[in-house]
């Protein structure tokens, strides 16, 4: 009896044994029917990718499962906790989304897995250049654009109609907020991700010509107390004084709603906040106001028009990963032509390819028209690995709101400059 | 080592028997500091960040942060919150170590009651206190609608200060013991009211013994660093910009670990200087002591 024990004792170890060798074989998580697991950590907005997900891995049965998982909301943090996770080879994380702005840094860090010969050549083809151009290193392309997206003037036609405004010419910032103090009507700033100040800085500077970082080394030159920056300045600071301002946030879709609200600086995917649905029926969207307006008297109006601010969402597979090929293979089918209408209709998300938004969505995307006009003269971040520094320059010194005075051109200008040249905590 | 070959008995050999003994303590000693203070010097040298690859810069970072105005505000911060932490832990610590000393009935109580924050997770305690502070008791009874500047910053200080009390208390309460009763008593004798006896005879008999606690207190309280982190999840509250938080900062959310490194070096010598100072003064009011009791015996 005794002996009988011990060999069962040694028969469950021996079990438990193996068991724990196939973990360390296999590696890689998968579901119970055997499908990996590519788990996908994404950035958050307003929309619900949960159907997007649910579709690819129907419509690819069995090749890979995408678990969808939520990086941090602010930037500066996300972009941090993606490096070290990708500096540890963290296995969690196949496939990760990546703020437009970050995505240079990201590609040149050897964290990601390349394209293929093959899919690269694809994604060149129908990507938007720009977006294309942010994944590029050494002639590889280390991540695949999915969204590319203009910032919107989103506006509410019976207010803009009591605040005297024409909608179908190129408005200019000074004639909306003087219509929307007429119809005392709010113009709110969509800040989903932290780059609210960021974005308006290219609305302003971009119209300008110069850029806001220019060089790709600790030696590249930032133009944050150029006559832009400091016009950028006191735009937001008399816009943050006048009745139809505030201050901007995450959850301005609800001001924007409310009898108050009027008009909304936001990306198309404001179209899918829930909060915006109760307006619906009186919902409207147009250009971005053309910010420089008549501040700038030796410019022409013309050479103005093109400071709209872009951003979008790279996905690049990680180095960690232990199921790139799955993790690929998601990614196709999320910027695929068959899963856009899922994803617009979800998230109100614009696509990084100029003929899915054309020909495949068309009318079923309300938003192609303006979004593809609005990518004509868009102003997208300067392709660097070295933008976190503007980024986090802005963030320091354009915050706390009431301390914005005509000293924060020339700080945010030193600051990103010390943390460019690392000369500074 | 047989007996035969230890140090002989006798003066010269006491000193060489306490080497012997002491050394092999003082080696480890040595090799857990030398050893973490090389490698940070080694990596103080390159300009490192996420993606790229690591320069030889020199000692140029160090220039750098020497006259860069973001180090000596962090400096600065720093100093300014560490000094008056230590001050009102000292202040408070002594009037505990007092009640300890002169109602031995609550001296167990008190002991536990001023010790059990220093156990308490350093996270957790200043969060309390800005949640106190943040909409909560604390901010009811002082009227407060948000989560200002004074009021974080009074959270960072009492949270801070609430921590250390308990320790200087201990340091304080020493001073107090090695204090001759006799002073007292003859202080007494003589007539000297409470208020005398404290600001003549107590307080300068412990002074030495406070001018420790400080320096100790204030060596500890630079090295500040939950109260920043905490700060952080408080939207309307102050973020000081203090030495722990920022060497942390460029380290961990911009991979600048050389960068990181000088200033935590320099952190490392600034802390030296503080204790110099700590030392000099005890040292001077030693002396200035010791003049007043010459003066008093003459």
């Amino acid at each position: 009896m005794h002996g009988g024990t011990r060999h069962a004792v040694k028969v469950v170890w021996a079990g438990l044994t193996a068991l724990a060798l196939t973990a360390c074989v296999t590696g890689a998580p998968a579901t119970d029917e055997g499908v990996p697991v590519v788990e996908w950590w994404t950035v958050p907005g307003h929309g619900d990718l949960e159907p997007l997900v649910q579709a690819c891995n129907e419509a690819y049965d069995g090749a890979f499962e995408l678990q969808l998982n939520v990086l941090s909301d602010d930037p500066v943090e996300r972009r941090t906790s993606v490096f070290r996770r990708l500096l540890a080879d963290d296995p969690q994380l196949d496939l990760v989304s990546l703020d437009s702005e970050t995505t240079p840094e990201f590609a040149r860090s050897g964290l990601l897995v390349p394209l293929s010969e093959a899919r690269s050549e694809a994604v060149r083809e129908t990507a938007y250049p720009e977006a294309v151009s942010a994944a590029e290193h050494e002639g590889d392309l280390f991540a695949v654009p999915f969204l590319w997206e203009p910032q919107l003037l989103w506006y509410r036609p019976s207010v803009a109609q009591r605040a005297g405004l024409d909608m179908s010419a190129q408005l200019a910032w000074p004639d909306l907020l003087a219509g929307a103090e007429r119809a005392q009507a709010s113009i709110v700033l969509d800040d989903p991700d932290g780059r609210v100040f960021v974005r308006w800085l290219t609305a302003v500077v971009g119209g300008s010509g110069a850029p806001l970082l220019d060089g790709a080394g600790s030696d590249a030159t930032v133009d944050l107390d150029g006559v832009g920056g400091r016009q950028a300045v006191q735009l937001m600071s008399a816009y943050l004084a006048s009745p139809a301002g505030s201050e901007p946030g995450s959850d301005v879709a609800e001001r924007f709603a409310s009898t108050g609200g009027g008009f909304a600086l936001a990306g198309p995917s404001f179209i899918a906040h829930p909060a915006v649905q109760a307006v619906a029926t009186d919902l409207a969207w147009a250009p971005f106001p053309n910010l420089t307006g008549p501040l700038d008297a030796d410019v022409e109006p013309d050479e103005l028009a093109g400071a709209v601010p872009v951003s979008g969402i790279h996905l690049a597979v990680t180095r960690g990963s232990r199921l790139p090929e799955a993790a690929a293979l998601a990614v196709e089918c999320l910027t695929s032509p068959v899963m856009a209408e899922t994803l617009v209709a979800d998230t109100g998300h614009a696509l990084a390819y100029p003929e899915i938004l054309a020909d495949t969505l068309g009318d079923a995307y309300p938003l192609t028209e303006v979004v593809l006009a609005s990518l004509e003269v868009a102003a997208p971040a300067t392709v660097s690995p070295r933008w976190g520094a503007i980024d986090e320059s802005v963030a320091d010194t354009w915050t706390p709101l009431v301390e914005l005075d005509d000293t924060v051109p020339e700080r945010s200008q030193r600051r990103a400059e010390e943390l460019l040249r690392g000369e500074g905590l | 080592m047989s007996a035969a070959e230890f140090p002989a008995r006798g003066p010269a050999g006491r000193a060489a028997r306490g080497w012997i003994l002491a050394g092999p303590a003082l080696l480890l000693m040595a090799v857990v500091l030398v050893v973490p203070l090389a490698v940070a010097v080694h990596t103080s040298l390159y300009r490192t960040t996420f993606t790229g690859p690591d320069t030889f810069v020199g000692f140029d970072q160090y220039a750098a942060l020497l006259t860069s105005t973001s180090w000596w505000s962090a400096v600065a911060t720093t100093l300014v919150l560490a000094t008056a932490i230590a001050g009102f832990q000292v202040i408070l610590g002594f009037v505990v170590a007092l009640t300890m000393r002169y109602a031995p009935r609550l001296r167990r109580t008190l002991a536990l009651a001023v010790l059990i924050p220093f156990a308490v997770l350093p996270y957790a305690w200043t969060a309390s206190w800005f949640a106190a502070l943040d909409g909560g008791y604390l901010a009811t009874w002082f009227g407060l609608d948000e989560l200002g500047t004074p009021a974080s910053l009074a959270a960072i200080v009492a949270a801070e200060t609430w921590r250390g009390v308990g320790l200087a208390a201990v340091l304080c309460y020493v001073g107090l013991h090695r204090m001759s009763p006799r002073l007292l008593e003859s202080a007494r004798a003589d007539g000297a009211s409470l208020r005398l006896r404290l600001t003549r005879v107590m307080v300068p008999a412990a002074a030495p013994a406070l001018a420790i606690a400080f320096g100790l207190r204030l060596l500890d309280t630079v090295r500040l660093f939950d109260p920043a982190v905490v700060a952080r999840d408080y939207p309307g509250a102050e973020q000081p910009d203090v030495l722990g938080a920022a060497i942390f900062t460029a380290y961990a959310e911009r991979g600048e670990l050389g960068l990181a490194s000088s200033a935590a070096l320099l952190t490392v010598a600034l802390t030296g200087i503080v204790a110099l100072l700590v030392w000099l003064s005890g040292r001077l009011i030693a002396r200035l002591r010791r003049r007043a009791v010459d003066r008093a015996l003459t």
